[in-house]
């Protein structure tokens, strides 16, 4: 029928809609659509970086996104952007941004973060400053002036073309923002004497109109910081056709209107979800001629095409992804297709010789190895190997600043006022543009700063929420832009009185019902397209009226009833410091370099009484025996070739979660879903614990907010609580410091999890199916549990048992880094180290005899846990007493 | 002593009278009972087919209801064999008459408790691997656990207490074999086990009897001091300390007097036997519950001292929250059952109050589950993670099974009335006139 409809329409307009796909995908798309007809190939995605293309034009006459890199800096001010969650390449930045925390002689990088609502980037900031929304051109132009002034990076002529461009004062930014001039002036005198600064944009979604004008007035900031070429890369970029904007899919909207499309193909675009509702994209698609979407799953754009063909997934297909310049990457399948049928390029290569006699040879693959061939040379055997061409220029030209610019280009920058309590829409590092939307692993990683799962939710200060007499839970009526939703609000204590978030990627309506969930943010979009021809946002007005309605919010923070406040600590405002108990510790940066720490046996070190957390200073209730001869006596003995240990930086972690999905896919662990969180039945094995502590703001309320976040997993102690308490011996120590759990051996009385003082044991409180192709996802090594039984981590010792029978072929031991375990694979931020503690020479053994290292509770219970944790890094200047 | 009594020969006539046809209105309420055990398996049964997830408990309160019934039940146990066994063994008079009747409830409450640790695991079809046997699986018991000690320590105390009871009971069923005809006849003959009542067979009994009496006397102590060990053996905050097993032993011996004092109050009006238990019973009993309640509300405050005295910031946190936190109504409910309302105690106008007394030991009944409540729940909400905090709040399984669990122990026991004498005869009969002396002569004429 496709073929008939084709054939018919040949030579008209057919056109296609697809993500933002490049290199051979791109160039075979691009005949398609040239060959068939008259039609146009558009891509889109919600989330573009155009604008650092315009902006980049503008200040440096070129039309690129640049490679932005932390690596060298020691200051980074991030005026909104989430760049450890959503904005940039967040994989890479937090890689960097680890090594930027990282102590050298008492001194390590500082981090500021401007914004209303704490992101988890912020959570990992020396200093979040809560800038309204609204305000970041103003702050930018202000920090630009003061740093430019001083600047050594500026020639004499830019100097003067910048004076005359950014006339905003701190005190004009101050008002704007409503932070204290003397804050900020701090922050471009930090900026100006450090060594190496990046300065990176706020996030775009909330810029509204000034999108252009913000991004450049960031890149000339840069400029004078001298971080062009060195931080801000533009040898390395993403040319301006890699990264669409959203005009084309207006152009395409409207045509489509007029009846001009005749025959449309979608891909891996969804367009009736992310598009504002104002632009009609549904509407627009009935009167297209024939719609067709290529689709591994429905959703809302596939759901109400005419046609929907089922194509492969991006597991069992080919592909090609072209980044930045020099950055070419190839993707094959990694796995025998499921189903009888071709990826998407196959059915269009068939399309192409059937419909139009177009004689392509073979399929996708033979494409894509000629395309990459004749572009790449003959090596095409070696590329596959490698995942594909890597030859990204480390560091760029440092360019000047072009002649672009109109000299009033800033002039008329105002701040953007839309109420006392904005509503301001987040990007979200689970959802994004919603196309994740469908995965049960992100609905069910808790958001970090509020540990909800499974929901949107409307986040407000706790402090505006009780003064409009709001409870976790309450549904409102959200009104703004002429639109409105239903949505639940959530306290949030990280959250400034100065905005109202909701983040975007839920709410969908065509996927399975337990994904369809959530609100669309996306709903308040302007239909009209911003400076930057981007769909966008900006602060709103908006209006909240409660419904009378009340959902329970699935949070991981406090569960059991799941409607109760932001986190345990919240009960006890005022005091949470002390409700953090030692588990997680931090140092101040100064105080390093003088030894210290646990010596690798569980010490526990009196901590600098001005950290974020004090300790008690009351006595222990058990005494440290940890050199008494009998223990050290029993330990050496009892091991024998190995004792694995894990070791996190906390210092370098930042919360994100990976390590947490990473051990649901290699463990199959069970995801639960909301009803059963609500009641505090999560199974993950390995949670992320997120800890407040609040300074005194000097007159009874809260100052500033510090966030301490402590990957907590089976501690794997040597003195295990848990071990002694099983009747049936299901859990026992091995010879290699394991903790080790017999499932088929458990009765389940729960007594090891009650007196697990880490709480992270979990119970099978049902048997959880798996049907049909989600079998697929498991893991061949890994048991799959049933109703009734405990279980937890054991550091992927199904992996120590691999990576042992392979030594033992080869007639050795397991050597240092054989083994890895699947949380610390999955951590950007390299924050976890694994090995054996028994080899002197092992890495975990160096980093467990950090002088930052501590073991969990283990002065106060003695239970040798086999996990040793580096204190986070605090400054000096930030201490709270 | 004066209120004792009654003629030598109404005895067998009186006691036996329990055992009659009956009622209707016994007909009615063992159905209901039976329906009310209809409810425990149907909730089991729907635990066992779903998984624990339909009980209230959670991620980090892994016992809840279940374990606080099981302690409850065990506790109730404890008044059958002290009474029957301590007293016996200091020759205290006021035993005889009411031993029978509670000794009866300790086993049936054992027989409640020992459902729980079935119901309580998350498969409870395997709950024989708790149990040490040489086996073709060649899998063993952990000896370091105390719920191990926990199954040595009931299975201990029910099987010696079911033989202590079954021997109690072969002169008196001997002498229902006398009255009875037919069927009836027959199984009592054979239940009898060949009592004549010779002084042969008496002398014998008496030795035996005392034998087991002095056996029962240490698992009286002992049981809930393993049972208390669960807990104290743990490092749970709340849980771990040295006072629990005297505290837990008290608490069992306040709420199973308590209990006994609940059933015997109806029981002895419905069955017309005030002859036999007097005012004076109970006001010893309610003595025993007296004091228990003092030592019982002494450990309450000696548990904050410690907490106090240790400075340990998590043990101190977890008595805080335990009064002010989330359980606060829970732990102020069994503060005042187990303490306050029994106070009035004190008074012996009080203790011959049958009213006021019935309704002081409801509330030493419910105080005693709640006190187990407190324990075991509020002490899991909140350990050493403040991130891993949570709630608990029971199911309607939960619910279900305890529920049931009740009309469970009362089929047992209406049976028992109806099929065997819940009063001892000869113990009885001990404390009356001989029946050839003078004085039950003068009075038969």
């Amino acid at each position: 029928m496709l073929r008939e409809k084709l054939t018919e329409n040949k030579g008209k307009n057919i056109s296609a809609l697809t993500g933002p796909v490049t290199g051979a995908v791109e160039s075979l798309w691009t005949r398609f659509v040239g060959d068939m007809g008259s039609g146009q190939l558009v891509r889109y995605e919600p989330y573009s970086q155009a604008y650092m293309v315009k902006a980049s034009e503008l200040a440096f006459g070129q039309a690129a996104v640049p490679k932005v890199s932390l690596k060298g800096a020691d200051l980074v001010c991030s005026l909104g952007a989430q760049f450890l969650e959503t904005w940039g390449d967040v994989t890479a930045l937090a890689r960097e941004y680890a090594e930027l925390r990282t102590v050298d002689h008492g001194k390590r990088g500082v981090h500021h973060q401007f914004e209303a609502k704490m992101s988890m980037t912020g959570a990992s900031a020396d200093k979040v400053h809560h800038a309204k929304p609204g305000s970041e051109t103003l702050l930018a132009l202000a920090l630009l002036k003061e740093v430019a002034a001083a600047s050594s990076h500026l020639s004499a002529e830019e100097k003067a073309m910048v004076n005359g461009m950014a006339g905003v004062s701190l005190a004009d930014a101050a008002t704007a923002t409503g932070l204290k001039a003397d804050d900020l002036k701090g922050v471009a005198d930090a900026l100006a004497h450090a060594k190496s600064a990046v300065v990176l944009p706020a996030e775009a979604l909330i810029l509204g109109d000034e999108v252009i004008r913000h991004h450049v007035a960031v890149l000339l900031l840069n400029k004078a910081l001298g971080g062009i070429g060195k931080h801000y890369n533009y040898t390395a970029s993403k040319p301006l056709e890699r990264v669409p904007g959203h005009k084309p899919v207006l152009d395409l909207v409207a045509a489509m209107n007029n009846g001009q499309v005749d025959v449309l193909f979608i891909k891996d675009a969804n367009p009736a979800y992310a598009l504002p509702p104002s632009v009609g994209f549904a509407d627009a698609l009935g009167k297209v001629g024939l719609s067709v979407a290529f689709a591994s799953n429905l959703n809302e754009t596939s759901g109400i095409a005419d046609l929907v063909i089922p194509v492969h997934h991006d597991l069992e297909a080919w592909g090609q992804v072209d980044t930045y310049q020099g950055l070419s990457m190839l993707q094959q399948p990694v796995m025998t297709p499921r189903w009888e049928m071709k990826q998407a390029e196959d059915q269009l290569i068939d399309l192409l010789n059937d419909v139009n006699s177009a004689a392509i040879e073979g399929n996708f693959q033979a494409y894509l190895k000629a395309e990459w061939v004749a572009r790449h040379g003959g090596n095409w055997r070696d590329d596959l190997k490698k995942g594909g061409r890597f030859e990204m220029a480390e560091s760029g030209e440092n360019l000047s600043i072009s002649g672009n610019l109109p000299a009033g280009y800033f002039s008329d920058v105002a701040a953007v006022s839309a109420g006392d309590h904005p509503l301001v829409l987040v990007d979200s590092a689970r959802f994004g543009d919603g196309s994740t939307a469908n995965r049960d692993w992100l609905h069910e990683l808790p958001d970090t700063m509020t540990g909800v799962a499974w929901d949107s939710w409307l986040e407000v200060s706790s402090h505006y929420g009780h003064e409009q007499g709001l409870h976790n839970g309450d549904m409102v009526e959200l009104s703004a832009n002429g639109q409105s939703v239903k949505v639940p609000v959530f306290l949030c204590q990280t959250t400034s009185d100065k905005v109202m978030t909701l983040a975007t990627g839920l709410g969908q309506t065509h996927l399975a019902p337990r994904h369809n969930r959530g609100v669309n943010a996306f709903t308040f979009l302007n239909g009209k397209l911003n400076d930057a021809e981007l769909f966008s946002a900006g602060p709103m007005n908006a209006k909240i009226s409660k419904t009378g309605e009340k959902v329970k919010m699935a949070t991981f923070h406090l569960p059991g009833r799941g409607d109760q406040a932001n986190t345990a600590l919240s009960l006890y405002e005022g005091h949470d410091h002390q409700y953090t108990r030692d588990l997680h510790q931090t140092v101040a940066a100064a105080s390093l370099g003088h030894g210290g720490g646990h010596g690798g046996g569980g010490h526990h070190e009196e901590m600098d009484p001005n950290s974020w957390f004090p300790i008690h200073t009351d006595k222990d209730f058990y005494p440290d025996r940890t050199d008494t001869k009998v223990y050290t006596d029993r330990e050496e003995t009892f091991y024998d070739t190995y004792k694995w240990e894990l070791a996190i930086d906390l210092n370098k972690c930042t919360g994100c979660g990976s390590c947490v999905t990473a051990c649901y896919a290699e463990n199959n662990i069970p995801v639960v879903g909301k009803d059963q969180i609500v009641k505090g039945r999560e199974m993950a094995w390995l949670r992320i614990n997120r800890y407040l502590a609040f300074a005194d703001d000097g007159h009874g309320g809260h100052g500033d907010v510090k966030v301490g976040m402590l990957p907590m997993m089976c501690q794997q102690c040597a003195n295990a609580p848990c071990e002694s308490v099983c009747p049936s011996l299901a859990t026992y120590h091995t010879k290699s410091g394991l903790n080790a759990m017999v499932y088929n051996r458990c009765v389940g009385t729960r007594y090891c999890s009650n007196n697990c003082s880490y709480k992270v044991r979990r119970f099978n409180w049902f048997s959880f199916e798996y049907e049909g192709d989600q079998n697929w996802q498991m893991n061949p090594e890994v048991t799959v549990r049933s109703k009734g039984v405990m279980e937890k981590c054991t550091f992927c010792s199904h992996r120590i048992r691999v990576a042992g029978d392979l030594a033992k072929d080869k007639g050795g031991i397991i050597q240092d880094g054989d083994v890895q375990t699947a949380c610390q694979q999955a951590c950007p931020s390299h924050a976890i180290t694994f090995g054996n503690y028994s080899d002197k020479n092992s890495e975990v053994y160096k980093v467990a005899h950090d002088e930052r290292a501590y073991r969990a509770l283990d002065s106060h219970i003695h239970t040798k846990p086999g996990v040793s944790y580096l204190k986070r890094v605090v400054l000096e200047e930030e201490h709270h007493g | 002593m004066k209120e004792l009594n009654f003629p030598f020969r109404d005895i067998n006539r009186d006691i036996l009278r329990t055992l009659e046809k009956p009622s209707i209105g016994y007909l009615v309420l063992l159905t209901g009972i039976l329906a009310g055990v209809g409810v425990l398996g149907f909730c089991f049964a729907t635990q066992v087919r779903y998984g624990m997830g339909v009980a209230g408990l959670n991620h980090p309160v892994g016992w809840g209801v279940y374990i606080t019934d099981f302690v409850f039940w065990i506790g109730i146990g404890h008044a059958g064999t002290l009474i029957s066994a301590i007293l016996f063994l200091f020759r205290a008079r006021w035993r005889n008459a009411i031993f029978r009747a509670a000794e009866s409830m300790t086993i049936f409450a054992v027989m409640t408790a020992l459902l729980f640790p079935v119901i309580h695991i998350g498969r409870a079809w395997l709950f024989w691997w708790l149990v040490p046997y040489p086996n073709q699986r060649e899998l063993w018991v952990n000896f370091r656990s105390p719920l191990l000690w926990d199954v040595f320590a009931v299975s201990t105390y029910f099987s010696v207490s079911s033989i202590f009871f079954c021997i109690g009971l072969i002169p008196d069923i001997a002498a229902i074999r006398d009255r009875a005809t037919g069927l009836r006849k027959k199984i009592y003959t054979m239940l009898s086990v060949g009592w004549d009542s010779s002084s042969y067979q008496w002398r014998h009994y008496m030795a035996g009897y005392g034998f087991f009496a002095a056996l029962a006397t240490p698992l009286v102590l002992s049981v809930h001091s393993v049972v208390s060990w669960d807990f104290a053996v743990s490092i749970v905050p709340g849980w771990h300390s040295t006072i629990f097993a005297p505290y837990f032993v008290a608490g069992a011996v306040f709420s199973g007097m308590a209990m006994v004092i609940t059933i015997l109050i109806p029981f002895r009006s419905i069955f017309k036997l005030e002859r036999y238990l007097t005012p004076w019973h109970f006001d010893m009993m309610a003595r025993l519950v007296l004091l228990t309640s003092t030592i019982v509300g002494y450990s309450y405050l000696t548990e904050y001292y410690i907490a106090w005295y240790s400075d340990d910031v998590f043990e101190k946190f977890i008595f805080w929250e335990r009064a002010f936190g989330e359980y606060a109504v829970p732990f102020w409910l069994m503060i005042f059952c187990n303490v306050i309302a029994p106070l009035p105690l004190w008074s012996g106008k009080v203790r011959n109050n049958f009213t006021v007394l019935f309704i002081i030991t409801i509330f030493v009944n419910i105080g005693m589950w709640f006190e187990r409540f407190n324990i075991i729940v509020s002490s899991l909400t909140q350990e050493y993670d403040p991130f891993a905090w949570g709630w608990y709040t029971p199911s309607w399984v939960e619910m279900g099974i305890t529920f049931g669990s009740f009309c469970w122990f009362f089929m047992w026991f209406f049976l028992f009335i109806k099929f065997f004498p819940s009063l001892a005869i000869t113990e009885i009969k001990e404390l009356a006139e001989p029946p050839m002396s003078g004085k039950a002569q003068k009075e038969a004429v």
